[in-house]
């Protein structure tokens, strides 16, 4: 699609002040980038179309607290959406408590993507993430894009809960190290 | 407390930022450290370290299209009303009741109330509607001279409450509505009609005038109900 991109700062400066054209436009031009979050994190389309329009009224509501230089205009409306399907997901009740019973989940990470990292930031840390072990660092990145937790986590790699929280805290503060200031 | 690996002390707050970040915490845990984000601006400037860094990953969320009523709904919970849907059902049950009734009005009260004063060579014909109430206190009737492609607006009934206004639409056929402009109740008020509408001026197209926020619809539709519609006649 040869769309061109509008200024989301402006846009969003523009719905602070109640601009409902604004909103549209800032909505066509973001929300299939939202929806393909909510996907992913829930998993589930109704779901996620409930989801998408909570998020949206959030961007409605919270317009006035994004600050420029604090964040990318889209990193800051991703951040509102993931925020927002992690917390539906850690609201639902867990299938089973039972980490021994519990069956592998199935690997929905996608190896190809894992490469499409950009920006000078997203350099730095494909660079800090290879100086971690490599299951490690692909636990970090299903936590972030597909929000699994501390138990999703275990399960997956067959390990203690305990270990898991141990193995990514440490990695965590590896990555920071590396990362610098 | 049985943790496996102590995350106070130095660098605590940095893991807790990250694993904030990256989802890994349960409910109450996010709940506590959102509200700690409010008041602690040294956490809440980690957490937006890790944002920034771990937005990297972004790039693998595929885009999907939404749904394409998705937007209506949002819109409708955001604004009070589904926007698009209640001008439209309020046309469309008018459609469907409209007859008989409306060309007997304009007769009954076009003529009497505006009292035009027609040339009786005069070759285009004026246009008129008596429009119809559908909701509220709010009698129209309209004249539109095309020679002047002006048109003359009587509004009867009470003025629109404070912060609201009435708008006046044109529409032709199944086209969106456009519009004319806020109207206020008073007799006898002239409005210039703009070239493109003038050219579409003719018989069988509508007037209806919506309720909307004062100075008119923040967009290019009616957001508020229709009060009052009528089709154009010749005359």
């Amino acid at each position: 699609m040869a769309k061109q991109m509008p200024d989301l700062e402006y846009l969003l400066s523009r719905i602070a002040l109640r601009d409902r054209d604004c909103f549209r436009e800032l909505y066509r031009f973001t929300s299939a980038k939202l929806f393909g979050v909510s996907l992913r994190i829930l998993g589930n389309k109704s779901e996620a179309e409930d989801a998408l329009q909570d998020i949206y009224i959030k961007v409605w509501q919270r317009a006035g607290s994004f600050q420029s230089g604090m964040s990318q205009p889209m990193t800051w409306l991703i951040t509102i959406a993931r925020n927002h399907c992690i917390d539906m997901i850690r609201a639902r009740k867990p299938l089973t408590d039972d980490l021994d019973q519990a069956e592998t989940l199935p690997d929905k990470d996608k190896t190809p993507e894992e490469a499409a990292i950009n920006s000078s930031e997203g350099a730095r840390i494909s660079h800090c993430l290879d100086q971690l072990e490599q299951d490690r660092a692909r636990a970090v990145r299903l936590a972030y894009v597909d929000g699994e937790n501390y138990k999703d986590l275990a399960q997956r790699f067959a390990v203690p809960l305990n270990t898991m929280r141990t193995w990514l805290r440490r990695s965590l503060l590896q990555l920071r190290e590396c990362l610098g200031q | 407390m049985s943790e496996p690996f102590e995350i106070g002390g130095e660098g605590g707050d940095d893991i807790r930022a990250a694993e904030y970040v990256l989802g890994l915490m349960e409910a109450s845990e996010r709940a506590a450290i959102e509200r700690e984000l409010t008041t602690n601006t040294e956490l809440a400037e980690k957490v937006r370290y890790w944002e920034a860094h771990f937005a990297a990953f972004n790039a693998q969320y595929a885009e999907v299209l939404p749904p394409a009523d998705l937007l209506g709904r949002i819109e409708g919970r955001l604004f009070g009303q589904a926007m698009q849907s209640r001008w439209y059902d309020s046309l469309l049950l008018w459609r469907s009741i409209a007859g008989a009734t409306v060309a007997a009005a304009v007769f009954a009260i076009g003529l009497n109330v505006l009292a035009p004063t027609p040339e009786p060579t005069d070759p285009v014909p004026s246009l008129v509607t008596a429009l119809e109430t559908l909701e509220g206190d709010i009698e129209v009737v309209a004249l539109y001279d095309p020679q002047t492609t002006s048109l003359r607006l009587n509004v009867g009934g009470s003025p629109a409450a404070a912060g609201q206004d009435y708008e006046l639409w044109f529409i032709q056929g199944e086209s969106d509505p456009v519009s004319m402009g806020t109207i206020s109740v008073g007799t006898g008020i002239t409005l210039a009609v703009d070239a493109a509408l003038a050219a579409n001026f003719g018989e069988g197209i509508a007037l209806a005038v919506s309720l909307e926020p004062e100075g008119g619809s923040p967009v290019d539709a009616p957001t508020g109900p229709i009060l009052a519609i009528g089709t154009v006649a010749a005359i």
